[in-house]
């Protein structure tokens, strides 16, 4: 039997096809680092501003960034401006040192035990959103993202032609003799 | 036996990623130029409606990237499945 690493056998190729995956597994991350930067520019984003009225949000609380509805819904909803928030049990303001917000459509309470916590908030507020362009731009990130999850299909695809070229070229020269 | 590199898809798999990449990136500057586009036409009139309808339908494509990064992991998969395989039948 010749050596298996060189001119016929599959070994001597598995390198280069190591090389290829991981090429291809770069252009796809740096694909992916592009397509997400396009996505979260100003221009793609934040192109609109929208008004929300009395948005009702149910129960925020102190741990976790809750999410204002309207702002959660649109495609893109980004930098909330509060312009008032009352509590919509008593109507009672609740003031902006009480609740903090993150960049996107969360609102925190800043201090556990208060009376505003647990209850719905009657929320008015500002804040930016994108179009079309951001819902196919999103869409495409997430389709290209998909190739991700078939790498392991692809590596055990290698594998079995490298076995499988193996085990047919020792077998196949034993049947010719 | 040939080897993988010569006619597996293994070789082709980066230039398929990188195809798929720059279609991507045309398609998303597509969108937000047509949208710029859209929105400088004031609501209701024919350009705008025209201009809405193209940026939706050019919006649609980027449903199908998912069907297409399948059908270029199908193609990698079964050539490398051929080459082992139909390299043998065919020297029958």
């Amino acid at each position: 039997m010749r050596n298996l690493s060189c001119k016929r056998g599959q070994v001597g190729g598995i390198g280069m096809s190591i090389m290829a995956i991981v090429i291809a597994a770069v252009f796809l991350i740096l694909g992916l680092v592009v397509l997400q930067s396009i996505r979260n520019t100003d221009v793609v984003r934040s192109q609109y501003t929208k008004d929300v009225a009395n948005d009702t949000l149910i129960t925020p609380n102190n741990l976790t960034y809750t999410q204002i509805t309207t702002c959660a819904a649109t495609p893109g909803g980004n930098s909330i401006a509060i312009r008032s928030v009352f509590n919509a049990s008593t109507g009672a303001l609740i003031a902006a040192p009480n609740y903090t917000l993150d960049s996107d459509c969360g609102i925190k309470v800043t201090r556990a035990g208060v009376a505003w916590t647990a209850v719905p908030w009657n929320i008015s507020y500002t804040f930016k959103h994108g179009g079309e362009s951001w819902t196919g731009t999103n869409q495409t990130l997430a389709g290209i993202a998909n190739f991700s999850d078939f790498w392991e299909i692809i590596v055990l695809a290698i594998v079995i032609s490298l076995v499988i070229g193996l085990l047919l070229i020792a077998f196949a020269r034993k049947a010719m003799r | 036996m040939r080897s993988i590199n010569k006619k597996g898809q293994v070789n082709t798999l980066a230039y398929s990623i990188l195809s798929l990449v720059f279609a991507a990136i045309v398609l998303v500057f597509g969108l937000v130029i047509s949208q710029s586009l859209r929105d400088t036409q004031t609501v209701g009139t024919d350009a705008y409606v025209a201009a809405n309808a193209t940026l939706v339908g050019l919006g649609t494509f980027a449903d199908f990237w998912e069907i297409i990064v399948l059908a270029i992991v199908i193609t990698v998969v079964i050539g490398l499945l051929l080459v082992v395989f139909g390299g043998r039948q065919g020297k029958r």
